[in-house]
């Protein structure tokens, strides 16, 4: 049948595939094809669908609608089991090895091989493992402990591992982000080889330099739609990432100019090996400045060095023009700095206590008569707070596991402001948060400026900090690659930096 | 209209959850006075209070280093060789009061070591208090040669004295409740002890020095431990070596029965805890007065602690629902 062939052309297909969790649309009628025996790369910003796509491939999720082909066959839904069995599979970006065991062992866990007494085979595990890193001609021993291999060679056996599997589809998420250069030059060489034995790689990556080197195809996503397929050759890294970013600035940010004032914060030549790099900028007085970048780029770090959560190795840190020297959270609350955590649940709130213990724990000493605790001073700070930053809470002592999202993260911002900081940090204020919270997320920061504060938001929303901050720096592998002013920014020219494309440095 | 009622009738239900083990023990008050005539008369019930106090004491202890998450093996084993360190200083002369007071220092140095080992080099607080359980047992064992020590009737009073008609350790059963519950919903270090049994991580970048509280909570575990080692002494008037054999079992026991959560720290208040340690309390007596065999008693006081920890995991699932 002539339909037939035409399908056959295309190993995996994905027709109208929609996501939706609680709330958000994750992906949206999104279509792609994938040729066999290609690499075709699968590009987007964070949070544009990529992961969730990649989960639904892998039968971790399954879509809310849409059809899936294999093979040109159409698969309902599909199950990890089910995946195994179409031979996809995935590299994760984490390692899911297990340290104490060998590589042979790691790649061969939950399918040991046995001996005819039921005892582990060794030898045949070890001669298969050794078969198939001469295959792909990577230098390690079947026998040495994974918890002793660096991370790097940590991540080939992870590949290896799923190597030794008999795949036609192989998803690589970001493999290499941990690598070195001459690992990368190794990787490619395994893509390849996989490539010439007819195996199809769907391949994510952050960095642009490799599409080239490596990928036929493209797929882009974005705010979980798909925007565009093609081939990487008649592209240039330029038109993809505007791709990538789009165009769409609609106005739900309600951006205040401030006239800054002095200088409130600075930093000089500030290091954390492997996080943060000769990082000096500075910061005035009624302020909002963006902190941009990529995922793992070393903006949090960053701001937890800052906040005497973790130290930097060198730098010099200015706080009104007087050197600081900040080596505990206590030491930057006490110098006017406070920092609000991105993943709220995680390390932000206190979830099995009450609102006002939660605003009001990290300023205790404020409302000390001695060694008691005023309690109605607290009530009077907490109340004032509610009133300021508009908290919908039915009383002051309920649990604020049950408050929504934003209203969870007004009470963390109350708990900066009552530590009355001169600069305060914050780590993705809206991640998880509905769009009306959003936009009075937004609101509170003009008031933060108006009143005299300093802020940093840290985001990956590129629209967000492009319609909130005077400024916005940008991240990449833990260096700043540039500065924009509010009026240069435009989304392709951030992205570039974050991708750490040089070109455009000097529009700093 | 409906949505009245219904919210009214949620209201009730949180009020009986919130005080749950208040009510089984008015509950369980009941059923053993309908059946032992013996329960509810005034030497009986001091009975109970005075037998309850040394479990109680410790069990608040217990349950303040349960609040951060962690867990005290040694009481039984600090309580026995601040005894017998007291003993031991009497018998060399030194007044009741003063050794004494090394006693319940030695309690709270050996709690802050442990506290240390467990907060300073992030070790398994299970793993440093077993280990402390078996090093001061031995230690003991080694100070008496396994022999008691006669304290010479110098504390007596403590463990045996009454003011008016309520037996000293009960007074000092309240004073170190009211104590303990000042300090935690009053005081800066109360809050300390919330959060970071609440959310280690959230605790350290709300600026709190997680390390010197938690060796504080244990310190405190191991002065209450001392204390009623003292209380069990004076009335005794003497230092026994195995004293304290198992007592970390009761107090773990009290404080789960009185909703402390073992699973996740910053839950729990010293209210429930003596609530708590009173249920143990009323249970032991009430099987004692229905003549139940004593083998019966250990093993409902494990169905007793079950049942609470049953409880407490369903209620808190209807809570989220």
């Amino acid at each position: 049948m002539a339909d037939n062939s035409k399908l056959e052309d295309y190993i995996l297909e994905t027709k109208n595939i929609s996501k939706e969790f609680p709330g958000v649309v994750a992906l949206k009628d999104v279509s792609i094809e994938v040729k066999r025996g290609t690499v075709h790369a699968l590009l987007g910003e964070n949070g544009a669908g990529k992961s969730t796509l990649v989960k639904i491939i892998s039968g971790v999720y399954s879509q809310t609608s849409g059809q899936i082909f294999v093979n040109g066959k159409e698969i309902e839904k599909i199950t990890p089991k089910l995946a195994m069995d179409l031979k996809i599979a995935v590299i994760h970006q984490e390692l899911n090895l297990v340290p104490q065991l060998t590589v042979a062992e790691n790649v061969f866990v939950g399918r040991e091989m046995t001996t005819k007494y039921g005892t582990i085979d060794y030898k045949e595990m070890h001669r298969q493992t050794e078969k198939l890193l001469d295959q792909f001609k990577i230098n390690l021993n079947p026998k040495e402990k994974v918890s002793e291999l660096s991370i790097a060679d940590q991540q080939i056996v992870e590949i290896i591992k799923v190597l030794s599997l008999d795949t036609d589809i192989i998803i690589m998420d970001e493999p290499t982000d941990v690598l070195t250069d001459n690992e990368i030059t190794q990787l490619f060489e395994i893509v390849h080889r996989l490539r010439e034995t007819g195996t199809t790689i769907i391949y994510i990556t952050h960095r642009l330099n490799e599409l080239e080197q490596i990928c036929d195809d493209f797929t882009i996503l974005r705010d979980g739609q798909f925007i565009r397929s093609g081939k990487i050759k008649e592209y240039t890294q330029r038109d993809i990432v505007s791709l990538m970013v789009g165009h769409n600035v609609d106005n739900q940010f309600p951006y205040e100019k401030s006239i800054p004032g002095e200088e409130v914060l600075r930093l000089e030549n500030c290091t954390r090996e492997g996080v943060a790099e000769n990082i000096s900028f500075s910061i005035r007085k009624g302020e909002a400045v963006g902190f941009a970048g990529l995922v793992g780029a070393g903006r949090s770090e960053l701001a937890r060095c800052i906040f005497g959560a973790d130290r930097f190795d060198q730098g010099n840190i200015y706080v009104d023009g007087k050197k600081v020297s900040i080596h505990s959270v206590r030491d930057a609350i006490k110098n006017g700095i406070y920092y609000t955590t991105e993943n709220r649940k995680e390390d932000g709130l206190y979830l099995s206590a009450a609102v006002d213990f939660n605003m009001t724990i990290s300023c205790i000493d404020d409302i000390l008569s001695g060694k008691v605790i005023r309690k109605s001073m607290e009530n009077s700070l907490t109340q004032d707070m509610k009133q300021k930053l508009a908290v919908k809470t039915p009383h002051m002592k309920a649990l604020i596991k049950n408050l929504s999202g934003g209203n969870q993260q007004k009470v963390i911002f109350a708990r900066a402001l009552l530590t009355q900081p001169k600069i305060i940090i914050l780590d993705e204020p809206t991640r998880g948060i509905d769009v009306g919270a959003k936009t009075e997320i937004y609101k509170i920061i003009n008031t933060l400026k108006a009143e005299g504060n300093a802020v940093i938001v840290i985001s990956s929303e590129l629209p967000e900090l492009m319609g909130i901050c005077d400024r916005i720096l940008v991240l990449h592998e833990g260096k700043l690659s540039g500065e924009f002013s509010k009026e240069d920014a435009t989304e392709p020219k951030i992205m570039q930096c974050a991708f750490g494309i040089s070109e455009v440095m000097e529009n700093a | 209209m409906p949505d009245t009622i219904k919210k009214k009738n949620i209201e009730i239900v949180n009020t009986v959850i919130k005080f749950k083990s208040a009510f089984i023990l008015l509950l369980l008050c009941i059923i053993v006075t309908i059946l032992s005539p013996r329960f509810l008369n005034y030497t009986n019930v001091m009975n109970i209070a005075r037998q309850t106090t040394v479990n109680g004491i410790i069990a608040m202890g217990m349950a303040c280093v349960i609040l951060v998450g962690g867990i005290d093996l040694s009481v039984g084993s600090v309580l026995a060789i601040s005894t017998m360190v007291t003993g031991t200083l009497i018998n060399t002369g030194i007044p009741g009061f003063a050794a004494g007071i090394v006693g319940l220092l030695l309690g709270g140095l050996i709690g802050g070591v442990n506290g240390s080992l467990i907060a300073g080099l992030d070790l398994p607080p299970f793993i440093v208090t077993l280990a402390s359980m078996s090093i001061f047992r031995g230690f003991t064992m080694l100070l008496s040669g396994g022999m008691p020590v006669s304290l010479k009737n110098e504390i007596s009073f403590i463990g045996a004295g009454y003011i008016g008609p309520i037996p000293f350790p009960v007074i000092i059963l309240l004073i170190v409740f009211l104590v303990l519950w000042f300090i935690l919903n009053y005081t800066k270090f109360g809050r300390h002890v919330y959060a970071i049994g609440g959310n280690e991580q959230a605790a350290k970048l709300s600026g709190i020095n997680v390390k010197k509280e938690k060796i504080m909570v244990y310190a405190i575990s191991g002065i209450l431990a001392a204390l009623s080692g003292l209380i069990i002494a004076a009335r005794l008037n003497s230092a026994q070596p195995d004293a304290g054999n198992g007592y970390e079992m009761d107090a773990i026991a009290a404080a789960v029965i009185g909703g402390c959560s073992m699973t996740q720290g910053g839950i729990g208040t010293m209210g429930g805890v003596i609530i708590g340690s009173f249920i143990i309390g009323v249970l032991n007596n009430a099987l004692n007065l229905l003549n139940v065999s004593p083998f019966w008693q250990t093993s409902v006081k494990g169905f007793v602690i079950l049942a609470a920890v049953i409880l407490d995991h369903m209620t808190t699932r209807v809570k989220k629902a």
